[in-house]
This record gives C-alpha cells, structure tokens and sequence, in this order.
C-alpha cells in the first residue's frame, strides 16, 4: 500500500492503494466517481476513458502511481453543470441507448475536439474508433461531435 | 410472513413520495390472475399533492427506452403534463405479471394496462373535480395535469384533486382514447434518462453500493462439468483488502476483498486443482465434427413447398458453420446481494427479476417472498441477462460472508461463462435453371436446442422458437427447410433475435454464392427473387403468413434492398 495525492477533477484527493492498482478502481472503489466505467479490463474498448493532462488515458490499463502529479479529468468533471458542447450535443441527438459506453465517448470527443477543434468525419470515425458501442450507436455519435464541432448547440 | 408484504411495498411507496400524503394509489386489474386470487394488479400510478405524477415502469431498462416508451403509454390516457412525469423501477413482484423484458415485447405487453391504469386514473381525477364542485362529471375535462370545468372556469390540478379521487372506487370499464387524438404517443419524445448518461450519473448495476459492502469474483473452472478438487488460498489471504475466500459451489471458489483489483489480484494467486469431469476433452474440433454427424441424421420439416426433388438444374451446394457466441453486454455481469437470516435483498441488472427471486430463493433455501430484487439499469441485456447466475451467485457469497458484496465479472469471466447463442452448421443446395435462377432451394439447419436444454421439450422435434425464427423470404417454388437438432453439454442461451440470426446468415450468404454462379449482381439477383403481387397470393396460400412469424411486406422489404443498394 502506497499513501498516493491525486488531482482529479480539479481537487486534491489522498487515497491509500497499492500502487499498481489501475486508475479506473481508485476511480470507481476509491473516489466513488462511477461515471468511469469497466468493461474490458484490457485498454481494449475506451469505456473507462479519463483525460490525463488533458490526453485521451484508458483508465483500466493505467497504474495510478504513474498518475499521481498529473490532473486526472473524468466524466464528472467535464463540465461543472453537464453543458460541455458535447454533453449538449449528446442530448440533442439522442445519442445513449443503454449508455454505458457514453461517458467514454463523450470523454474521448472532448480529448479530440481539444486538438482538433474541426475535425472532418474521417478525422472523427479514426480517432473514435478505439471506443466500442455495443448498441451500434456509432452514428448518432459522430452526428453529435459534428454538432458540438459546429457550434450547432441544443436542439 | 413474508418480511416485504404487500402492505410494506404500498407503505415504502408512500415513503419515496418524498415524505409527502400519498395521493392515491391504483393497482389496475386487466385480468383474472391465479385461482384462489381474483385479481393480479399489473400496475400502478402515484399522484401526489404536489402534482408530482410518478409511473411505475416494470420492465428492465436496458437501452431499448422503456423507463420513457412506457410511461407515455400511461400518461397519454391520464391526460397527464408530461414535465411532471417521474418514474419509479418495479423490483420483482406480484402486482405486475410476468416482468421479463424480452421479445422485443415491452411495449406490446404493456400497452393495454398502462393504457387502462391510466385512463382509469383520469376518469377517477374528473369525478373527484365533479364531487368536489357540483357539477355534473360531463361537463368536466381532463386536460394536461388538471381537470377543468368551463362553464364555471374552475381548474383542479391532479395533485389537488389527489387525496379525494383516491376515495372514489376503482373504474372498470373506463374509455379510452381515439389515436387521432393523441398527443405524447407516436410523438418524438426526448428520452428522460439521457441526461443522466451523458454527465456519469446514470447508476448502473455495477456502479450501486451499499454500505460495508465487499467486492467479490469467483474463480470457475475452467472445464463446463468440472469441480474444485482442492485450492489453497495462502497466497491470495495476503493480498491486502482480501477477507475472505471459501468455496461458494463445487464448481466455483469466491475471493472476496474491500475493492474489485484486490478481489483480483486474490484470484490471481489462488492456487486450485480442478478436478475437470467429463468434459475435460470437449473441443471446438469435436463440437464441429459432433454437427456433421448429426447432418448425417434425417431432419424434421420446418417448411416445405413443391417437390425439391423434382428439381432439375445447376447443382449449387455450400456449407456455413457458426461458432458459440457471448452475448458480451459492456456491463459486465454483476449483482449485490445481502442475505440476512432468513431474509435476501438483490440488487441486480437483469431481465428477469421475478427469476431472479425465485433462483436466489432456492439457491439460498429461502421462501420467494422472503426474496426482495431490486431491478438496476442495465448497461446492456442481449439476452444475456435473461439469465440468473449473477444474482445467484452474489446471493451465495453474502449468505457465505453474512454481509453485503457484489458479484463482478470481468470480461474473460464473461467469454468463458456465457450461456452463448448456439453453435450451428448450415447446409444448404440449390438448382438453378439456364438462366441461373433457383428453381429448387434445400436448407438444413443442424444444431443444439437452447429450450431442449433448458427443460422445454422440442415441439414435433423442433426447438420452439424455429416455426417463429427460421424464416425464408424469397418465394422459390420448390423449397424444403429442415432442423437435426444436436445435444451440446456447452450452456446456451438466447441472445438477439436467437435462430433468425443465423438462419439469415446462412441463406443470405448462399444467395450471394448463388448469384456468383449466375454471374449476376446480388442486390438485382435478390430484387429479381422477391415476390410479385401473385407471388405473395401463393406465398400466403402455401402458408408464408404462419412461417414468417413477423411477415414480411414484399414491398417494402424491395425498397429498403433499392436504398441499400443506391
């Protein structure tokens, strides 16, 4: 065990784990922030994506020691009222079915949307490749990163 | 006396009505239940003083939209505000009939009773306003949340009107509305539970926890059949976090720990001997090979038009096999589980909930209704969660630890544990004439039966769902569908659109093959196929309409083909 300071979301938080522990169980056991999910284990499907100094980070596959001077940015703090250009846009197509996959890719757009402000639909299915939707919501996705991509706003 | 009477489930309703007077509370009965009780109430409906209008939703939300599709069933006939629309999730109960959320059948199964709740609702709300102001019920309306009377320009909300309707007795023959007039059903309505997925606070299965609880994963054997012969758990007891470990079947031992990477790093260095059974040398090779013996076997009519035997032509021949599938949900499986005494509570993602109480009942050696199950969202179902192991499990370890755990699959436990979509091998023959057009078309369908397996016996030797799932949809005149239906000790299970799947992917992929043959393109090939107005007359006569259990429009299914293919 490893008495570790993390900055996530903004705030100062001391956890006390053994230190290969992944990100995403100090996350999820630790920190009760849920909103990042488990689904592969394995970097494999981007449902546990995080941002890390502002880099797309698959939680699941990041030790947290490797974690502890960098700001750590989750689907809870994206935005301090759930009005993150994607979030809105999320809405407004009516992206989620089950949802479960949604807080990584909404996660994943912010990461591009911050390098890439405009990115062309190529640029968009490349990048949102790597985050798996098992209800195929694929589409609607890429509609909403245009949307919140073009300034379209709510519906 | 069950410790979560029906009393206790009016009264905790009441409760989560934020501490305020319970309006009123309808159970609607649409029919006669069991023998011995009368009635079965399907449904119910709170309104509170504070126009709080909550609709209880009792099918599991898993993505498909029930926690908004269903409530605007009710709403609808309530003549409700749809801003004030809150929902509440069932857990597993009596008052509602068979909760399972499957079929595709959510909507279709509900719609007469939140139709009918609803409406007997609103009726209720109109002869309160009536009683309360004097006047006579018809010159009173019911319109968005309130009731009015013009004459005397009075409006009563529903919350206002709460506390009296609740006193009045129960309609049974109420009207219901014209669709024409409808003004929430068949309208684009956003989805209620969006806003929760898009900012991480939607609470799934995986994410709900109890104080104390424990995490807990289990190591299986890795051979189906097999048992735990011996383990010694030294290694993973010093792993820190890690409480206990213990066998909790004998096919399964379960680590638990006060975080899911500690529950695992426990079960990585446990060390066990299996002792592996029977299977011990089933592979996916003797699998395959066990389907082209049963190929061998004489097979049972599915459906059968003309004489394939008197058809002359090119013989076209092909093969398709089909391996087990996981239904693979990104929710891996889960469920929290605290047993205590006598008594279980469930907390669990699942389809099933009413299964759910009754397998953990058994499991556990509990009466049912000593069973509460609370349903979760579902981070998605595929069928997957038509299946109770989960909760059972987690049942088992807190009866095993006397406190409160969640059970955790990770995906590997996933792909190695499923109850999968069942392997089959497809072969299938065609004759075309000169002009490479199929005069005559066999398909046999060999595989296991995943009702056979699960205790429901084949009907005239076919698995039930094939009538409904094994359709054909081009009108060839000579046809013959068989099924040799196989026995597999691999656990299987439903998973999306179950037979049809596979039956679609072997006959679509052997229409491809046959319009390479005649050197003609695919899309035109099956557009060429497709009925014709006289086709689809002898099609129906020759008893399409009962093989195709969802029929298929001739016309439509041809323009979806030309747009596909523009």
């Amino acid at each position: 065990m490893a008495d570790i300071t993390l900055r996530v979301n903004g705030s100062e938080r001391k956890v006390s784990v053994a230190p290969d522990t992944p990100l995403l169980w100090v996350l999820r056991d630790t920190l009760q922030l849920t909103g990042t999910k488990y689904a592969c284990g394995a970097g494999l499907c981007g449902a546990c994506t995080v941002h890390v100094d502002g880099a797309s980070t698959r939680s699941c596959s990041t030790p947290v020691s490797q974690v502890a001077a960098k700001s750590i940015t989750t689907i809870e703090g994206l935005s301090p009222n759930s009005q993150h250009p994607l979030q809105v846009a999320w809405i407004a197509e009516e992206v989620p079915q089950c949802g479960y996959c949604q807080s990584g890719q909404i996660m994943a757009a912010a990461a591009l949307l911050a390098k890439t402000p405009n990115p062309t639909e190529e640029q968009i299915t490349r990048f949102m490749s790597a985050n798996l939707c098992r209800c195929g919501t694929y589409e609607r996705i890429r509609r909403a990163i245009q949307r919140a991509a073009t300034g379209s706003g709510a519906r | 006396m069950s410790p979560f009477s029906r009393r206790d489930f009016l009264t905790a309703g009441v409760a989560a009505g934020a501490g305020l007077v319970i309006g009123f509370y309808l159970p609607h009965r649409s029919r006669a239940g069991p023998p011995g009780e009368a009635f079965s109430p399907n449904a119910y409906l709170k309104i509170t003083p504070d126009d709080k209008v909550t609709i209880v939703v009792a099918r599991s939300e898993m993505g498909q939209g029930v926690r908004t599709s269903l409530p605007m069933i009710l709403a609808e006939e309530l003549e409700a505000d749809w801003k004030q629309i809150q929902i509440e999730q069932a857990g597993a109960s009596t008052l509602f009939g068979d909760q399972t959320t499957g079929g595709s059948a959510s909507v279709r199964t509900t719609w007469d009773p939140m139709r009918k709740a609803g409406a007997a609702a609103r009726e209720m709300l109109i002869s309160a306003a009536a009683l309360e102001w004097g006047v006579a019920r018809t010159s009173c309306k019911a319109e968005n949340g309130a009731v009015l009377h013009r004459e005397s320009n009075r409006r009563a909300t529903y919350g206002e009107l709460a506390n009296q309707a609740a006193n009045l007795p129960v309609p049974t023959d109420v009207p219901l509305k014209q669709a024409k007039d409808y003004k929430i059903v068949g309208k684009p309505i956003p989805r209620l539970d969006t806003p929760a997925k898009v900012n991480g606070t939607a609470e799934y299965g995986i994410d709900f926890r109890l104080p104390e609880m424990k995490y807990a994963v289990l190591a299986r054997c890795p051979v189906i059949g097999g048992k735990v012969a011996s383990f010694d758990d030294q290694e993973s007891k010093k792993v820190a976090g890690v409480s206990y470990v213990g066998k909790i079947t004998d096919a399964s031992i379960a680590v638990v720990a006060d975080s899911v990477w500690s529950a695992l790093e426990g079960r990585r260095v446990l060390q066990i001997s299996w002792d592996e059974g029977p299977n011990r040398d089933l592979n996916t090779a003797a699998i395959m090979e066990s389907l082209r013996q049963g190929a061998l076997k004489k097979g049972v009519p599915l459906y059968s038009t003309g004489d394939v035997w008197k058809a002359r032509g090119r013989r076209l021949e092909a093969a398709y096999e089909l391996p087990f599938m996981a239904h693979a949900p990104m929710e891996p499986g889960n469920a929290t589980a605290h047993c205590q005494g006598s008594k279980c509570e469930i907390w669990a993602p699942t389809q099933v909930p009413q299964d759910v109480r009754d397998s953990v009942a058994q499991a556990i050696g509990l009466d049912p209704d000593h069973v509460k199950v609370n349903v979760q969202l579902i981070g998605g179902g595929f069928g997957r969660r038509l299946e109770h192991d989960y909760a059972v499990e987690a049942a088992q370890v807190s009866n095993a630890i006397h406190g409160p755990v969640k059970v955790i699959w990770t995906r590997e436990d996933d792909m190695r544990n499923s109850m999968y979509r069942p392997v089959s091998l497809h072969k299938l023959s065609a004759s075309l004439d000169a002009s490479g057009w199929p005069v005559g078309l066999t398909h046999r369908i060999i595989g296991p039966s995943i009702n056979g397996q699960k205790g429901s016996p084949p009907v005239n030797g076919v698995d039930g769902d094939f009538p409904d799932e094994a359709s054909f949809i081009y009108p060839i005149p000579n046809v013959s569908l068989e099924s040799v239906t196989t026995e597999t000790p691999v656990p299987l299970g439903w998973m999306r659109s179950v037979y049809a799947l596979q039956m679609g992917f072997a006959s679509e992929s052997f229409i491809d093959e046959m319009a390479e043959a005649a050197k003609k393109d695919p899309l035109q090939y099956r557009l060429h196929l497709l009925a014709k107005d006289e086709d689809i007359k002898r099609s129906k006569e020759a008893g399409f309409d009962f093989h195709l259990s969802k029929p298929v429009d001739f016309h439509e299914l041809r323009m979806v083909l030309t747009q596909l293919g523009a």
